[in-house]
């Protein structure tokens, strides 16, 4: 904050005093507050600024969150969407950043604990929030591929979408979701499954990753090299198969460019 | 940078809808267009891409568009953030709205944003303060900007001047028009008993640039008496659907915003309260008013 005028302590005590009262209700609002004719604190009044606050970011969590609200019920998220608020309240007035803190409170939620992959359920969602907003790339076509066939996988790098982010979960976690939405019925597999998220043009989607490919693709957005990301993954999963990642990932439109050096 | 050759940007004094992306494909859809403009909340198109920029850009293709922040935060004590000018100067030269606007009110404090329009004491020191954030977001924008009047549920102690003359003095000051909301208009007289009427004829009307309409919810306080909250979800109510017709009988026709907010009814029930507008507007008959601040 910048080009803060001199200004007298009067203005000064009401935003603090308001604020805090704004988010625990067992402080009085702030005593330059008009109060009734028969001395009464307004109290009702000023519970107005309190709702509008907490109810307006509950429903935009539950807006952001719609599949971790499913699975856990209106009432029990809004009372730990209420607690994550007064502990993490939103720190810019561009909204659509909030909620990526989210997914860690509930992890460490107490009461959440009897739902373990919530968490990851929430990361997930998370993900497609980010995707949303994020920069606008074209993805490469699928022949672009051809260019590396008998490159040294060494001097490849291979750039993704901006709006890709990866879960990798021990938790049947994409097929969680698209229960918890009625997307899809039957038996839960068994295993962890990785997610891929990613939005090559309008729509952002969800795709499930074999082994060894969550990591595969961290070490390339980290910027690795197509062989250090290769050695990553064959260290998760003997049954990498570095052609079939490729495919995966270009017809998903997560690649954007590809060099080498 | 694209530009948009047509349509003409400036805002025209006809009935304006607050845009929701949930209505994108009825609007676009119409080829006699229920509304002759759309307003945007700023904060909203602040993202680096994706379906909100696919979506405005669509739209302002066939309309003119007004930007109407809601996190800057004018009234906030500690100072404006100038990374959220910026960012509201970036959306201003993309989409080169006929007007921007904002609140009398500040909505962060410290690292926080509290998401909701607060009120301020009507005193020398917050005028002095909120002339200056005008300033300095009126040069960054290099164009003058409309400030609204507030709902307001509380009043403070502190405060040393009215309303009208707090918001006359900012314009006077400052250059910036104002944006005259008539349901807050309504909300807050009703919330601190005094008349709505005699408001709106006190109102500094040669600088209104813009006006707004809405929906409230109705409560009461702990003393019984009641208490309008200023909801933006559900219709105009008639009273204040006569206080506009009132306004704009003395005004001449000004650019006219139904706003709503949540609950979000579908396009049919938006269309027909911005034609609800469009006939009051009409009746003004010939009186155009000349909008200041575009």
């Amino acid at each position: 904050m910048s080009a803060r005028p001199d200004i007298s302590g009067e203005a000064d005590e009401g935003q603090d005093s308001f604020t805090a009262a704004l988010f625990d209700s067992s402080q009085p609002p702030p005593s330059t507050i008009a109060r009734y004719s028969d001395g009464r604190l307004p109290l009702k009044r000023f519970s107005v600024y309190r709702n509008n606050v907490m109810v307006s970011l509950t429903e935009y969590l539950s807006r952001t969150f719609p599949a971790v609200e499913a699975l856990v019920g209106e009432e029990f998220f809004k009372g730990m969407a209420g607690v994550f608020i007064r502990q993490s309240p939103p720190v810019s007035p561009v909204l659509m950043e909030y909620g990526a803190e989210f997914p860690q409170f509930i992890a460490g939620f107490e009461p959440a604990q009897t739902v373990p992959y919530l968490a990851d359920v929430a990361l997930v969602e998370d993900a497609q929030r980010a995707a949303y907003h994020a920069a606008d790339a074209a993805p490469v076509s699928p022949d672009a591929l051809a260019r590396i066939a008998d490159a040294d996988p060494a001097l490849v790098f291979i750039d993704l979408h901006p709006s890709l982010g990866v879960i990798a979960s021990d938790w049947p976690v994409l097929s969680i979701l698209q229960t918890s939405q009625g997307g899809r019925t039957g038996q839960l597999p068994d295993h962890g499954e990785d997610v891929l998220a990613v939005r090559p043009s309008l729509e952002t989607n969800l795709h499930k990753l074999p082994a060894g490919m969550a990591a595969f693709v961290l070490a390339l957005k980290g910027g690795g090299s197509l062989e250090s990301a290769m050695t990553v993954a064959l260290e998760r999963s003997a049954a990498f198969d570095l052609a079939a990642a490729l495919a995966q990932l270009v017809t998903t439109g997560a690649i954007i460019g590809i060099r080498i050096s | 940078m694209t530009r948009y050759p047509t349509p003409d940007g400036s805002i025209p004094a006809k009935a304006g809808v607050g845009f929701k992306p949930e209505h994108a494909r009825a609007i676009l859809a119409e080829e006699d267009p229920s509304a002759g403009w759309f307003e945007v909340h700023a904060e909203n198109y602040m993202g680096a891409g994706g379906p909100p920029h696919a979506m405005l850009t669509a739209l302002r293709e066939r309309f003119p568009v007004s930007v109407h922040g809601v996190g800057l935060s004018i009234g906030a004590e500690k100072g404006l953030d100038p990374e959220h000018i910026k960012r509201l100067a970036a959306v201003v030269e993309r989409y080169e709205p006929g007007l921007v606007s904002e609140h009398l009110a500040w909505s962060t404090h410290d690292t926080h944003y509290l998401n909701d329009l607060l009120p301020l004491p009507y005193t020398q020191t917050t005028l002095d303060l909120v002339v200056s954030h005008v300033g300095q977001v009126q040069d960054a924008l290099k164009r003058p900007i409309l400030l609204e009047n507030p709902s307001t549920y509380i009043r403070f102690e502190t405060s040393t001047m009215s309303e009208l003359d707090f918001l006359a003095e900012i314009a006077k000051r400052s250059g910036c028009g104002l944006l005259l909301d008539v349901n807050n208009v309504f909300v807050s007289a009703t919330n601190h008993g005094y008349s709505p009427e005699a408001y709106i004829d006190a109102f500094p009307l040669h600088a209104v640039g813009e006006i707004h309409l809405g929906g409230h919810a109705e409560d009461e306080d702990d003393t019984g008496a009641p208490l309008l909250i200023d909801s933006h979800d559900r219709e105009v109510i008639d009273p204040v659907w006569t206080l506009y017709e009132r306004l704009i009988g003395k005004t001449g026709r000004l650019p006219t915003l139904v706003e709503w907010d949540s609950d979000l009814p579908d396009w049919p029930v938006l269309a027909a309260e911005a034609k609800h507008a469009r006939e009051i507007l009409e009746r003004a008959g010939g009186k155009a008013a000349n909008v200041r601040a575009a």
